[in-house]
């Protein structure tokens, strides 16, 4: 009898030791682990939809980039160059933009312009260099096909690497404005940028989206950060472009967040005196 | 059979419960920082406001160093690639697993794990706690154990190991490598350049040294500064409503909240200087001030992308901070750039800091400076009679105060000599 209870005993003690162990062991690392940022963002996001913004999917990943050096390319540069071998059109500079009129119109689908278009950019005697370039839905309408030049694997998104094709009534290509952004250079090893979650929800923060309305989508493309006084140089950084669409009067803004500092991004870039770095 | 079960089920179940302790206690004893785990700061979690630089950001690694089959040293210097980063991302998904003391107070040894042959090492500026290690690379290793790290040797014949080591006292600890992959670990490449060096170790000190002559090249960046009244405001305001005052004093304004701290601005120099009396009760143990600084950095709003912690000194209670550009320290004589972080033991804090720093580079039209071999540095040194005085070398960026556009700054490689406990450019010595 006696025995009896003294099991008992020793069957809860080294049950409720089990227990605390194992619980320890097992449960508790992953809780500390998982508890801090990600669940802050979820919090801010829960606040965005009582506010009846809504969104497209916003991914969590940080991405990464560069702080890149370019030129205008015009007559004198590579663009003009490389335009010697263009073949079926007249074309003409005008302050560093090639503009061209082809002589035969090029039929496009409305819906998917890219197709045929891919081909004529693919071809270096109807498109100078435009291996560097790729269609920009997002930047396209009824009239316009833009196709954006391509940095370290990014668009650029700036009037400074751009192919704009004029679409007519007819659904016929006839002419096109082209820019090129030359002697591009990689100024500072690859840095993380801010996810496009946090750029959403940063904008959110300081009240740059409004409520009841609609985050269209969320880019990360490379847009000019600053002019410098030596050879027309630019920075370009990687920047998070994000459409807004206010649901009240359907008005649709662009909002930009530099990616690698999370600040907003002025419509004009600034500009440096750089001349007395060449001492 | 079931009967005989039936009756003695208390008996079955006591066996079973106590078998099962057994496993757990195994557990617990062969792998014992699992268990100890959760007990992280909880500091770090509350100043992750809007930074998107950990503090395992700031407490990382600056150089690489592979070292051949044939024992050749060689620095993975690249301008476009982040090497550093590329390598802490491999090694976040490790799983490491037991820790242990290799040998200690042997520089001999120590000498050989440092060229260990056909390994790849990551190199810190000086020496990170444990839990630093951890952070950065999302382990948890034993930091009862781990005292402090000054390099990560990766072996790279497949051994399953890594090693870490501590100049203090030459300590080596091995950690077994349960699971990495060693195929992704960075290799010269195209873009990938490699510049000759050799670990060695002088008067007791463990020293990478340049055995050629090799060019870096200049760069540019725009100086980006900071708002007095924001770094003010960052530093005095609490949440009780205490109000800032300040007055001007020659080129000088002094804020004070009427408690115990004053921030001192310097306006010639755009430098701060912070004093807060904490009192001897809330002095932060040395243990814990790498997370207590890096809240602090945090604090201050100074943007953190390129900051790295450079050196402890003052009894671990000094901490430094440096921007850093491809691995190597920008380095000026008023701190621009960079913040120095004292708490005593009595209970100060004290913060040198500088409104001025480099974020954006600007293009430069690829002109290079060509390094002397430090054996070259050291005899030109030796020759003068100053060199009793010097104490350390490194290679770093100088970044010249007397700059007459301070919007932009034009930064120069050279080597920087430890004279009298300041980092000198050794060529204002050979004057």
């Amino acid at each position: 009898m006696n025995f009896k209870r003294i099991q008992w005993i020793f069957l809860f003690a080294f049950l409720i030791f089990d227990l605390v162990v194992a619980g320890n062991l097992f449960l508790q690392n992953r809780f500390t682990i998982s508890s801090s940022a990600p669940n802050r963002q979820g919090v801010i996001l829960k606040e965005m939809r009582s506010d009846a913004i809504t969104s497209v999917e916003l991914s969590n990943h940080a991405q990464s980039g560069y702080y890149i050096a370019g030129t205008r390319s015009g007559e004198n540069g590579e663009l003009g160059q490389q335009a010697s071998k263009l073949r079926d059109q007249n074309y003409h500079f005008s302050s560093d933009e090639l503009a061209s009129d082809l002589e035969t119109g090029v039929k496009v689908d409305l819906k998917h312009p890219e197709k045929r278009l891919n081909r004529l950019v693919a071809d270096n005697r109807s498109i100078a260099l435009g291996s560097h370039y790729r269609y920009a839905p997002q930047l396209s309408d009824r009239h316009t096909v833009v196709y954006t030049q391509q940095l370290a694997g990014r668009a650029l998104n700036s009037p400074d690497g751009q192919i704009r094709f004029r679409v007519n009534n007819n659904n016929e290509v006839l002419g096109y404005t082209q820019t090129y952004l030359e002697d591009t250079r990689i100024l500072r090893p690859e840095a993380t940028t801010i996810s496009q979650q946090h750029a959403v929800t940063w904008l959110y923060k300081h009240n740059l989206i409004p409520n009841n309305s609609q985050v269209r989508w969320a880019k990360l493309a490379y847009t000019k950060l600053l002019t410098t006084s030596s050879h027309n140089q630019a920075v370009y950084v990687p920047t998070w472009i994000i459409e807004v669409r206010t649901k009240n009067d359907d008005t649709v803004q662009q909002l930009r967040v530099n990616a690698f500092n999370s600040t907003i991004m002025r419509s004009t870039p600034g500009s440096v005196n750089t001349s007395s770095l060449g001492k | 059979m079931i009967k005989k079960l039936r009756s003695n089920w208390l008996t079955i179940a006591l066996t079973l419960v106590v078998l099962f302790s057994l496993i757990l206690s195994g557990i617990i004893w062969t792998d014992p920082f699992q268990y100890e785990r959760p007990r992280r700061e909880t500091s770090s979690a509350q100043s992750q406001q809007f930074t998107t630089q950990s503090m395992g950001d700031v407490y990382l690694p600056t150089t690489i160093v592979r070292t051949g089959k044939d024992g050749q040293q060689n620095l993975l210097y690249s301008q476009r690639a982040n090497l550093v980063n590329d390598v802490k991302k491999n090694l976040r998904d490790w799983k490491l697993g037991r820790t242990s003391e290799v040998k200690t107070n042997n520089s001999d040894v120590y000498l050989s794990y440092l060229r260990n042959h056909h390994s790849l090492m990551l190199n810190y500026p000086d020496s990170v706690s444990g839990e630093d290690f951890n952070e950065t690379f999302g382990q948890s290793i034993d930091t009862n154990r781990v005292k402090g790290i000054n390099h990560i040797v990766i072996p790279l014949d497949g051994e399953h190991e890594i090693y870490l080591l501590r100049d203090y006292h030459y300590s080596v600890y091995r950690i077994q490598v349960s699971r990495g992959d060693f195929t992704k670990l960075p290799k010269s490449g195209r873009h990938v350049q490699l510049i000759p060096v050799d670990y060695k170790i002088i008067k007791g000190h463990t020293m990478m040294m340049y055995p050629d002559s090799f060019k870096l090249p200049k760069l540019a960046y725009q100086v980006s500064n900071q708002r007095i009244n924001n770094l003010s405001t960052n530093l005095l305001s609490t949440n009780q409503h205490t109000s800032v005052t300040s007055h001007d004093d020659g080129d000088k304004t002094i804020y004070t909240d009427g408690t115990n701290r004053h921030l001192v601005y310097d306006h010639t120099t755009g430098t701060v200087d912070y004093e807060n009396d904490i009192g001897h009760s809330n002095v932060v143990t040395t243990s814990q001030l790498y997370a207590h600084f890096y809240n602090t950095l945090v604090k201050t709003g100074m943007p953190l992308d390129n900051i790295r912690f450079d050196q402890a000194k003052d009894h671990q209670r000094t901490f430094i901070y440096r921007t850093y550009v491809e691995g190597f320290p920008i380095i000026n004589a008023d701190g621009y750039g960079g913040a120095k972080l004292q708490a005593t033991q009595s209970g100060i804090e004290r913060y040198w800091l500088s409104l001025y720093t480099v974020q954006v580079p600007l293009p430069l039209s690829g002109e290079t400076v060509k390094l002397p071999s430090t054996t070259t540095v050291i005899n030109e040194l030796h020759a003068n009679s100053r060199f009793k005085d010097i104490t350390d070398l490194r290679v770093g960026y100088l970044w010249k105060d007397d700059q007459q556009d301070d919007k932009v700054v034009k930064i120069v490689p050279t080597y920087f000599v430890k004279y009298h406990h300041h980092w000198v450019d050794y060529t204002e010595l050979l004057k």
